[in-house]
């Protein structure tokens, strides 16, 4: 039996702006074992990002604020902590990296004194010995030539190499929790699989969990134990990697992987959800993806669904009841 | 960035040339011979012509103009014809004063504008923001003369605290740097605010506060190293400016420097003073904005020089 | 993308865009305000500003002479009411022959480089190597004082922001494709300047007349308060200040008054200028 590190109950973001108020989460809950990765995949505005920026508490407010749920790590509930509290956790205990490497790294700044100052900001170290450990970490990270590149600039670098600063950068605190927010998205497909595979094996060596957030279902299988599926705000389902591939119950989930293109196949049209995804500002009555869906029922529309738990696979739709 | 340089050292030279012929012309071709107007009506036309020899008046416009610019370089500009003082001995110790001036007028401009900036973006939209910007933009209309009255009437008559005229203690000096930094204090503060406002929306102010930064480090190491290029930019070309308000301030509160001697000169017709004063101001002026251009290049890692123009 | 500067629906929308702007409006609305008191002069000023006592000299404001009256025993309010007419005027005016000349000369320099645009780029780097106030104070120097003499000077300097910041433009259109169809079409250059460059320029051109008046007006007053401008019995504000500094003790409020009216005109072109900056681009805004 694993031990959660991470759980997240009924979690609830809303946005409020001049068009109204979007739950761009809306009642969430799961949770993050020990050492596992749980995959978040869904389209853009389903609120993965938003999830990871909820667990960080670093939501933009205005315009948006955190008004329910509770996210229990290590025996903390996250939401009621305060600031200074957070910050400590933040970079330490969990770390996040973003999708642009390009951007997500500060122009003027050395690559060693951004790594640098994260050691700094967390622990009385001397100057000297982060230096060495931003080093160390440099070549973790299978970057050539450390003890140059340390004193480079961020536009010095190429892409790949730039996010495997910024996963150097999350890491060197040997955080409990990795939170990897579209990370590979931004790079070109060998660098993508590189970069992957470095998260794998720093994950393994330093025990360390994942959160890995992305909309390609590709990048999912290669990394995720488990995997949640969200739509507009909601956890449609949630179920382990071989379950979500093997046996997928929610449309929705079916037809994110009929969307893959079949490489080896040919003569087969692309596959395509129809309609689109509904602004948050105004959800449909009753289940949020009854529009688009192929096996709608009649009372799809009026009728929110409930989580169905069957051994250890989660869905919610009216189909499973 | 060598080629950049020469190029600019160049035109540097061409336009201070240029300059100095321009002065030369204007005050050959205006009536009212120097000399006549120094004797006015004593002498007999024999004296003005020995002293028109002495004084080389009666040479060829063209080898006046030469001769004064071989002596330039070898630091004679002449005698004052008011005075009599050695021309580079007035510009000396008055430039002092100025540049004092100029100095403090400046260091406060940049810290009052950008931390009034940093404050306004940081509470955009605020009350603070508004007042701020509304400060600012009165800041920038009001005319320093005027300023320095305004000041001069609040605190020297109904307040009766600081001194208002000289230079000499630093009580002294505190209306004048305010004076004359007021208005760069106000346009510092509003390029601020605009580029305190781009930094503030990037990635990496949000990569910073994830790693756990703490928020006034986030504000002022993070945000403003970037915000500060424009800052600099903009408030480099400014300091031209603040040789002209050195002019007002010093007229309004008495103060002997580099700004009051060139209108002084001009209105008492001192040629060689105003000659002086002139070549003077054009080559700190060059120079100054050949030194604020170079700046850019320390302060981003990502420019080079080629791409500055 | 280039935006059709010459639409009607353009300026249609742009002015929609200032219209929002309630600090641009409440800065044209003060800006109509001292136009109609130059224009109506005679019949707003409670007095003739010329007209000299001998009771009432250096008096504070009062009901009688609510801004106080000067040295000569003048009304001072109607002193600043006539001398909206100078200040405005003198602005105007030299911004309309900087505006001409930098036009004209960016434009040349633009369109046609090679030597035209070195010479004319030689020109704006001289009068760029030294600070403009100075060069005006120099060349009235050489002039001689009077507000003729400030409006040459004032002008002559002016044009080169201007003749740069065109000469920028005409660089930008001039690579556009319906120039070269238009050329190809056999069209003449001046032709093609006047009727698809300049137009094209408008927003730049409306932007620095906007933001040039308040620095004539700026400068005007700058040079007046050295003695160089408005020669008396004439009263440009910034003459009125220059005299009011001698009486600074006994009547503070003769130099107050007419610096507000410089720093209130000034400022609404200013908050004018910059709103219609933003309406007329609003991709440069924050």
């Amino acid at each position: 039996m694993s031990e959660k590190l991470l759980e997240v109950r009924n979690l609830k973001t809303y946005f409020y702006t001049k068009s109204g108020v979007a739950p761009a989460i809306n009642d969430i809950s799961f949770s993050i074992d020990k050492g596992k990765t749980l995959g978040v995949v869904g389209e853009s505005g389903c609120g993965k990002s938003m999830t990871a920026l909820s667990i960080m508490k670093l939501i933009p407010d205005p315009p948006g604020k955190i008004v329910g749920g509770e996210i229990q790590f290590e025996g903390r509930d996250l939401l009621k902590l305060d600031e200074k509290a957070m910050r400590e956790i933040r970079g330490k205990d969990i770390s996040m990296i973003f999708q642009e490497p390009m951007t997500s790294l500060n122009p003027v700044f050395t690559v060693g004194d951004q790594i640098m100052e994260a050691l700094l900001m967390h622990g009385k170290i001397k100057k000297k010995e982060a230096r060495e450990i931003a080093i160390e970490m440099l070549s973790t990270v299978k970057i050539p030539d450390p003890q140059k590149r340390i004193n480079e600039y961020p536009h010095q670098l190429s892409g790949g190499m730039r996010q495997r600063v910024m996963i150097a950068m999350a890491l060197c605190c040997k955080p409990k929790l990795l939170i990897a927010d579209e990370a590979t998205t931004a790079l070109d497909v060998t660098i993508q699989a590189q970069i992957l595979h470095l998260i794998n094996d720093l994950r393994s060596r330093l025990d360390t969990s994942v959160l890995f957030i992305t909309h390609d279902l590709g990048v999912i299988s290669q990394i995720a134990d488990e995997v949640i599926v969200m739509y507009a705000g909601n956890i449609v389902e949630s179920a382990s990697i071989r379950e979500i591939f093997k046996n997928p119950l929610h449309p929705y989930t079916k037809g994110l992987l009929e969307c893959v293109p079949d490489v080896g196949r040919r003569n087969k049209t692309l596959h395509v959800i129809k309609g689109m995804v509904p602004s948050l500002y105004k959800l449909p009555k009753g289940c949020p993806f009854c529009p688009r869906c192929d096996a709608a029922l009649p009372r799809c529309q009026d009728e929110k669904p409930e989580f169905v738990l069957k051994d250890g696979h989660s869905v919610r739709c009216i189909l499973y009841r | 960035m060598l080629s950049y340089l020469i190029k600019r050292f160049f035109q540097a030279v061409f336009a201070i040339l240029a300059i100095s012929v321009i002065t030369f012309f204007l005050m050959n071709v205006i009536p009212g011979d120097p000399v006549s107007l120094m004797m006015e009506k004593r002498a007999d036309p024999e004296t003005i012509e020995r002293i028109r020899h002495e004084m080389g008046t009666d040479l060829p416009l063209t080898t006046q103009y030469i001769n004064m610019m071989k002596k330039a370089f070898s630091g004679d500009l002449g005698k004052s014809f008011f005075s009599g003082i050695p021309v580079s001995q007035l510009i000396g110790q008055k430039f002092q004063t100025t540049l004092k001036l100029a100095l403090l007028a400046y260091l406060f401009a940049l810290t009052v504008g950008i931390l009034s900036g940093v404050f306004a973006a940081l509470n955009r939209g605020k009350i603070g923001d508004s007042t701020v910007m509304i400060m600012a933009m009165f800041g920038i209309s009001a005319p320093v003369f005027w300023i320095a009255l305004i000041l001069q009437i609040v605190f020297g008559l109904v307040f009766k605290c600081l001194p208002i005229s000289g230079f000499s203690t630093p009580a002294h000096m505190i209306l004048p740097m305010v004076t004359l930094g007021l208005a760069n204090a106000s346009s510092i503060a509003r390029i601020t605010r605009t580029s305190m406002l781009e930094v503030m929306k990037q990635d990496y102010i949000r990569t910073a506060r994830a790693k756990g930064v703490y928020e006034k480090r986030v504000v002022f190491k993070h945000m403003l190293k970037n915000a500060l290029l424009p800052i600099i930019t903009i408030s480099g070309t400014q300091l031209g400016g603040l040789l002209t308000g050195a002019i007002m301030t010093e007229t309004v509160f008495g103060i002997s420097g580099l700004g009051r001697l060139t209108v002084e000169s001009i209105f008492r017709r001192d040629f060689p003073v105003i000659q002086g004063t002139v070549l003077f101001i054009a080559v700190v002026y060059v120079v100054v904005n050949l030194l604020v251009d170079l700046s850019y290049a320390l302060v981003d890692p990502r420019i080079s020089l080629s791409e500055v123009d | 993308m280039h935006i059709n500067r010459r639409s009607k629906s353009y300026y249609k929308e742009s002015f929609g865009r200032l219209k929002e702007n309630k600090a641009a409006m409440l800065g044209l609305v003060i800006i109509a305000v001292f136009i109609l008191l130059a224009v109506f002069a005679p019949l707003i000023a409670p007095y003739d500003p010329y007209q000299q006592t001998w009771e009432d000299i250096l008096k504070n404001p009062s009901m009688k002479h609510p801004a106080g009256t000067d040295e000569l025993g003048r009304d001072i309010l109607s002193r600043l009411i006539y001398g909206t007419r100078i200040s405005l005027s003198i602005g105007f005016m030299i911004e309309a022959l900087a505006m001409t000349i930098g036009v004209t000369l960016g434009c040349i320099a633009g369109y046609y480089g090679g030597i035209w645009d070195s010479i004319i780029m030689r020109m704006t780097d001289i009068i760029f190597a030294f600070p403009s106030l100075i060069f005006a104070i120099a060349i009235m120097f050489a002039l001689g004082p009077g507000l003729i003499n400030v409006f040459f000077a004032l002008a002559v300097i002016s044009w080169a922001g201007t003749a740069r910041l065109i000469r920028g433009q005409v660089l930008h259109i001039k690579k556009l494709e319906y120039i070269e169809a238009c050329r190809a079409i056999g069209e003449k250059d001046f032709d093609i300047i006047i009727r698809h460059i300049i137009p094209n320029c408008l927003p730049t051109i409306i932007v620095i007349i906007t933001l040039g008046i308040p620095d004539a007006i700026m400068s005007e007053a700058s040079l007046s308060f050295l003695g160089l401008g408005a020669q008396p019995p004439m009263a440009s504000w910034g003459s009125m200040i220059y005299n009011a500094r001698t009486y600074i003790m006994q009547a503070p409020t003769y130099s107050i008054f007419p610096g507000i009216c410089i720093m209130l005109i000034v400022l609404s072109f200013n908050i004018l200028g910059d709103g219609l900056r933003d309406a007329l681009d609003p991709r440069l805004k924050d």
